[in-house]
Formats: C-alpha cells, structure tokens, sequence
C-alpha cells in the first residue's frame, strides 16, 4: 500500500527537524573566529575604501576575491 | 579630532582679523567664551561650520550674507559731506576679504583649513555674491604643509556634514536635532548609529548583499543551465525577480506610510492649536482616547507580529511542511482515550463520522481524502494502520513539548488579540463620539481637519495592512526559494563552478548573520550605557525623579520613577538637559571606541563639542550641573556663553577644566547706548563694551583672560 500523503509520516518529520537544527546550529568557537577574521577583513576593505578614492566595483571585488579565499582555505 | 585654533577675517561683525585659541590640555580642555547677547556667540559657531561645509544655519545660501556686515554696509559709518553732498569712504583694502581659519589635529595628524571669498563690489548693498575659496592643508612630521587635492571629501571623512550637528550645535536647536520624527525617520538613527562606529559595519553589510545578489544571478544562471537542474534553476531566477520586485514595492510602502504617518501627527498637533476652551477641553480627550487606541493598535501590532513569528520559526520547526500545507497540528488531548487495543477500525469510523482526520484536516464526503481515509478500513490490513497510528503518536510524543508550548503560546496570543481587538473598537467608539461633539461647536476649520485627519488615519491603517502581507509574502518567496535550493542541493550535480557558488552564498549568509549579530550586540550594550548614564545624570541633577530610557531609536524617554508613567510635559529645562545629557553620553562612549582598530567596528566619531548657548530653558540649578557633566563627558569642550547666564559660583564646579577663556568686548558707535554691563570673573570685573568705535575698534573684538 502506497504511503497515505494525509498522515504523518515520521521520516519526513524527522528531516524537516535535522534541516530545522542546522538553520539553528551554532558555530563552533573556531569557526566563529575565522568568520570574526573574515568580517574583520572585510571591514578593512571598507576602511580603505573610505578612506581612498577607488571605486565601488572594485571594493566589491576585493570582497568577492577574499571570500573566494576563504572558500579555498576551507576546502 | 581636536580644535587648535580659529582665526576670522572680516566675519561677520568681527572687523579685521581676530583669533581664538581652544585648549587641548587633557586635564583642562574647556574654552569658555563669554558674549553678550547679539555680540557674535552664534557668529562664531557658525564661522567653524562655514569653513568646514560651507554652510551655516542662518545663512547657507547666500554668500552675500555671509561676510562682514558692518563693511557691506559700511556707507553707515564712514562718511563727510564736502559741498553739501555726502562723500563715502572706502573702507580699507583689507575689507574686500572675508576668511576663516580652522587649524585642527585628527588622528596625530595637524590640518590648517581655509575658506576665503573676495568681494566684486565694495559699494551699496548689494555684494555680489562672488565664490569662496576652500584649501586644505595637511602638516608633515617635518612641519612643512602640503595641499590635499579633493579638500572637502577629506573633511567629510574626518567629520561627515551630517554628523556635525552633534558635536557643533546652538543648545536651542538641540531639540531639532535628537527629533528622530524629522527627516525620513531613518537619518537621526543612523547619525547616531555613525557617531557610535557603525558605518563600516553597515557598509559591509550592504556590500556584502551586492555580492550575494550578484552572485545568486551566477548561480542561478548555472543551475538552470544544466539539464538537471533546469526547470529548478528557471523557477529560482523568476522567484529571484519577484523577491526584487518586493522588495521594492515593501520600500515605497514605507516611504508612503512614514509620510502619511507625518501628516497625520502634524494634522493632530494642528487640532490642538485651535478652538476655544470647550474645544480644548475635548481635544484633549480625544487626544487621550486617540493615544490609548493607537497604542493599543500597536500592542495588537506586536501580538500579530509574535504569532506570525511563532507560525514562521517555532511552528515550521516543529511541524514543518505541514504547517506549509496549512495542516493543524496534533492535538493529543483530542485522541485521550479514543484509541483502546484492538479497536482501530471504530477509530477510523469515528474519523469518518466526525469528517475530521486525525490531523484536524476536513473528510468531506466523496472527496479524495474521505476515500482515502475509508479505503483503510477496507484495504489495509489492521497492523499497518495500528504501525501507522504508532508511528503518527511517537511523532506527536516526540514534539509534544514544543508543541504543547507552541499550542499554549498561540493560544495566548490568540486570547490577547481578542482582547486587544475589544479594547480598540471601544477606544474607537469613544472617539468618534467625541470627533462628533467636536464637529458640533460649528468650527468649520476643526471639522475640516477632523475629516482630513481620518481619511490620513486610514490611510495609515491600509498601508501598514499592506506592509504586513507583503513582509509575509516576502518571507514566503524567500522560503519557497530555501526549499527550490535544498531540492537542488539533493541533486548531485558535476559542476565545481556551481558548487563553487553555493559555497560562495553559504559564507556571505553566515558573514552576514554573524556581522549583524555583533551589531545587535553592541548597538545594546551601547543603548545601555547611555542609558545608564543619563539616567545617573537626571538621576543626580534633576529637580524630579525621574527614570531615564533610550527606547531602539535612541530617542530619550523619561518616566515619572514611582508611577512609571510618561513624564509628559516634563518641563524645557528637564528635557533640555536630558537631550545634552544624551548627546554627551553618546559621544563618551563613542569615545571608548577611539582605539578599536581589532575590532569589527570603526573607531567611534571623535570631534570637540562646541555648544554655543548651552543653557537655553534652563534654570540656575540646571545650569550648573550642565557645567558639571559636560567636561566630564567630553574630550574637548567649547562652550559659547551668555553673561547674562554666568554666575560666578559656576567657577566651582567649571573652572578647573578650563584651559582657555575668553570675553567679547562690543564696540559701541558713537552716541549708542551703553549699558554699564561687566563680567565677573574670579573677582575680576571685566568691561564688556566701549565707545571707542573706529576703524580700529569696529562691531566685536576677542579679548583673552589669562
């Protein structure tokens, strides 16, 4: 007998729970510092910027190259 | 930053050059300037403004305002009459200049600006208006000066325009200046938000959303590139436009309400201001029973508000896809004692008679679930649906906690929108009675204004509905496009490029939600500390005792300490001298900031005060403890200051800050009036005018007390 769409069905539940618990996951300390590095990073580049002439695209793809960065070192 | 020196050229009524030095001593970096009224306190706050932005409160447009006026006009005072006819005198050469100097120090770093404008015509009136001239030079460690090429940029990296009105402001335009109702309603936040070290935090996050969105457009485009994924990927680019596209419509709603709500509450200041004492007698209950309901639609507000989020974040939780559906959950207490062993089937017969399932869903006859739900008796074997049923109540007993909890909480917040509705329409009904007894004094500009009122009321009322089911549609659209990217996460696809991409949204989301975090953090534990101090201050200075709280929009409330109630017309002087205490707070704890260069935040925006007349609604009590907190919370303090608002027993609490301290001197014409007027200073009495008006001695001089 096929699985009735109207009943519950606990597999389902049970994944909608686990993908729920990683939306509310927390960080672990050490991924917290190197995300606090990379914002850090980031908020360096906007300083530079700020304080120089540069332009916009330019910052933006300074972020997109150190997030790039990031995403590699991570492997 | 820190002001070294000042230094006019034919300013104003300042005649020729004069100069004013600003301590920087840390133990002592107060400068006192002492003027009598109309002498130039205002003049000279407004020379610093104009060298930096070029812009002044009184005169900004104008340039032909700005210079001295003594030599636009000067056919008043320098004349002969040769020949029976009236000959005029040019004044000096030196008179065809108007300058400031403002030489300052920011981050170690020595700057000399200057703004200049020549005069075409010296004669009559009429000057033209002529272009000023803006240099700014920086000072090298070896003392010589080099020009910085875009000047005013450079100014506005050190002290944004904008931000200039906190720290460079007449204490009788504080109140414009914390009235977070001015403007877009967004700017006084920000300013704040800037002054506290937000701004590169916030531009980081906006940057941060550029590259995410430009990246999503990449990332789409590739999944729907790919023949596995591309009636998802097509589905993710529509939803994507359609995100945009609210996310515009949500912005013009804003903007729409955020002036409608203005009318309104300018529409209801206006109905105060008329009518006669019967009139005013009712308007102000009906500004009572007007308050009462639009504070308790705002409590309703905030109750739709828990029970949309406890539907979005702890209901999906829990129940999921099922909540999508629309699917009610469980209740367990529904099924007490209807499930003994053995007897399934009159458990399923129940469900059928009932038209209800086991999850609340309607069994209408001869609909597709009806059918279903009896075919189980006819075809399912009694152990499938007795593991089925099993299964369905694990799950229930699994979730019963949060859901019980859930359950509860939405009940409540069910029970209080109820209420709060009741409440309303009574609020309501009470207004309408008393808008009508209004209408009926005949005053055809109240009843005018009455109707104008409502139909702005109710266009508040739509465009807030409107905001409401657009953010709700806005979240929707954002949750079928997390459940379009989870389906496509599933299917393995061979293409680093696009995992690449997916890797790239996953940290900028993360960066994002950290960033923000942090900002919440310490945008609370800034509010705290400001409020904390303020709150010592109208704690210790006060007349009344009064509690002080900085509300998420910094604006300063003051409750009456016993009742907890609004301290509503508080007094100026009170208000008055919580807004200084909550400028001078903010600006102290930015100043914590100053050395943060490791942390997420930009260093705190550090500028001198320069209050010109401080003490405007104040009374003597009031006045003193101004002096005695704004050197406490200050960096460097220049204050402008009325003779007639100076006591010598001020000396006690002021004068061991200050490091500099000057007195204007007003040059009478010949056969003006003299007032006798002297200033006290420890002992000494200082003349404060003469009638040696000559070329020499023209409009204010600055003289130093040492």
């Amino acid at each position: 007998m096929s699985e009735d769409k109207n009943l519950i069905n606990l597999d389902e539940l049970s994944t909608i729970m686990r993908s729920a618990e990683e939306n509310f996951e927390e960080l672990s300390a050490q991924r917290m510092d190197d995300y606090d590095n990379l914002i850090k990073r980031i908020i360096l580049i906007e300083k530079v910027h700020k304080y120089g002439s540069s332009g916009f695209e330019k910052k933006i793809k300074e972020i997109e190259d150190l997030i790039e960065a990031f995403i590699k070192k991570e492997g | 930053m820190n002001l070294i020196k000042l230094k006019t050229t034919n300013w104003r009524n300042f005649y020729g050059e004069h100069e004013l030095d600003f301590s920087n001593k840390e133990d002592k970096h107060v400068t006192l300037i002492h003027g009598q009224n109309g002498t130039g306190k205002t003049t000279m706050l407004n020379a610093i403004k104009w060298c930096l932005y070029r812009t002044t409160p009184d005169f900004d447009k104008e340039l032909k305002d700005v210079p001295n006026v003594e030599i636009a006009h000067w056919d008043t005072w320098d004349s002969k009459v040769e020949n029976g006819k009236t000959i005029k005198t040019k004044p000096s050469d030196s008179g065809s200049i108007f300058k400031v100097e403002l030489r300052f120090e920011h981050e170690g770093i020595e700057y000399r600006a200057t703004r200049e404008a020549h005069q075409k015509d010296m004669r009559g009136k009429a000057i033209a208006p002529g272009k000023d001239e803006f240099s700014l030079f920086q000072k090298s460690p070896l003392g010589d000066s080099k020009l910085i090429s875009e000047p005013q940029s450079a100014i506005s990296r050190i002290l944004p325009q904008e931000l200039s009105d906190y720290f460079l402001f007449s204490g009788e335009t504080v109140g414009k200046i914390l009235d977070s109702s001015l403007g877009d309603g967004n700017g006084y936040k920000n300013a704040v938000r800037d002054i506290l070290g937000f701004t590169l935090s916030d531009a980081a996050l906006k940057d941060l959303d550029t590259v995410l969105q430009k990246n999503t457009r990449k990332k789409n485009a590739l999944i729907a590139a790919d023949n596995l994924t591309k009636a998802s990927g097509n589905k993710l680019i529509t939803l994507n436009e359609d995100l945009t596209f609210i996310v515009d419509q949500l912005a013009d709603l804003n903007k729409d309400y955020r002036v409608a709500d203005k009318s309104y509450e300018d529409i209801k200041k206006e109905i105060e201001e008329t009518g006669h004492e019967q009139e005013q007698l009712l308007g102000s209950q009906l500004r009572k029973k007007e308050k009462d309901r639009d504070d308790e639609i705002v409590r309703r507000q905030g109750f739709i508000n828990e029970k949309i989020e406890l539907i979005e974040k702890y209901g999906f939780a829990i129940f999921g896809a099922f909540l999508k559906k629309e699917v009610q959950p469980l209740k367990l207490a529904k099924f007490d004692g209807k499930l003994p062993a053995g007897v399934i089937d009159t458990f399923i017969e129940d469900l059928l008679k009932k038209h209800k399932c086991i999850c609340d869903r309607e069994l209408a006859a001869k609909t597709n679930e009806y059918n279903s739900v009896k075919a189980l008796l006819d075809t399912a074997n009694t152990s499938v649906i007795d593991d089925r049923l099993t299964k369905a109540f694990t799950a229930t007993n699994l979730f019963s906690g949060r859901a019980n909890k859930f359950i509860s909480n939405l009940d409540r917040v069910s029970n209080q929108l109820e209420t709060s509705d009741r409440l309303i329409s009574s609020y309501s009904n009470a207004v309408d009675d008393l808008e009508k007894k209004l209408k009926g004094f005949g005053n055809k500009d109240v009843a005018t204004l009455l109707a104008n009122k409502r139909t702005l009321k109710n266009s508040c009322e739509i465009l807030k509905e409107k905001i409401v089911s657009k953010k709700i549609i806005l979240k929707r659209t954002r949750a079928d496009i997390a459940l379009i990217e989870k389906d496509i996460e599933k299917i393995k696809v061979n293409n680093p490029e696009l995992e690449m991409r997916i890797s790239f949204e996953r940290v900028i989301k993360i960066a994002q939600k950290r960033l923000t975090i942090n900002q919440e953090k310490y945008e609370k534990s800034a509010r705290k500390t400001i409020t904390k101090t303020v709150h010592t201050n109208m704690m210790d200075y006060s007349h009344n005792d009064y509690t002080a709280n900085v509300d998420e929009n910094f604006n300063v409330n003051l409750t009456v300490t016993d009742t907890d109630t609004i301290a509503a017309g508080a007094g100026q002087g009170t208000e008055m001298l919580s807004k200084l205490s909550f400028i001078t707070s903010l600006i102290s704890h930015s100043k914590l900031r100053k050395n943060a260069e490791s942390s997420w935040a930009a260093p705190g925006t550090i500028a001198p005060f320069v209050i010109d007349a401080p003490f405007s609604e104040m009374d003597e009590d009031y006045q003193k403890s101004t002096l005695k907190f704004l050197p406490a919370q200050s960096h460097q303090l220049i204050i402008f200051l009325s003779n007639g608002q100076w006591r010598e027993h001020y000396e006690d609490v002021i004068g061991d800050f200050i490091g500099k301290r000057y007195y204007y001197k007003n040059h009478i014409k010949p056969g003006g009036n003299l007032t006798q007027s002297k200033l006290p200073v420890k002992g000494i009495e200082y003349e404060v005018e003469s009638d040696d008006w000559d070329k020499a001695h023209l409009g204010t001089s600055i003289v130093e007390i040492k």
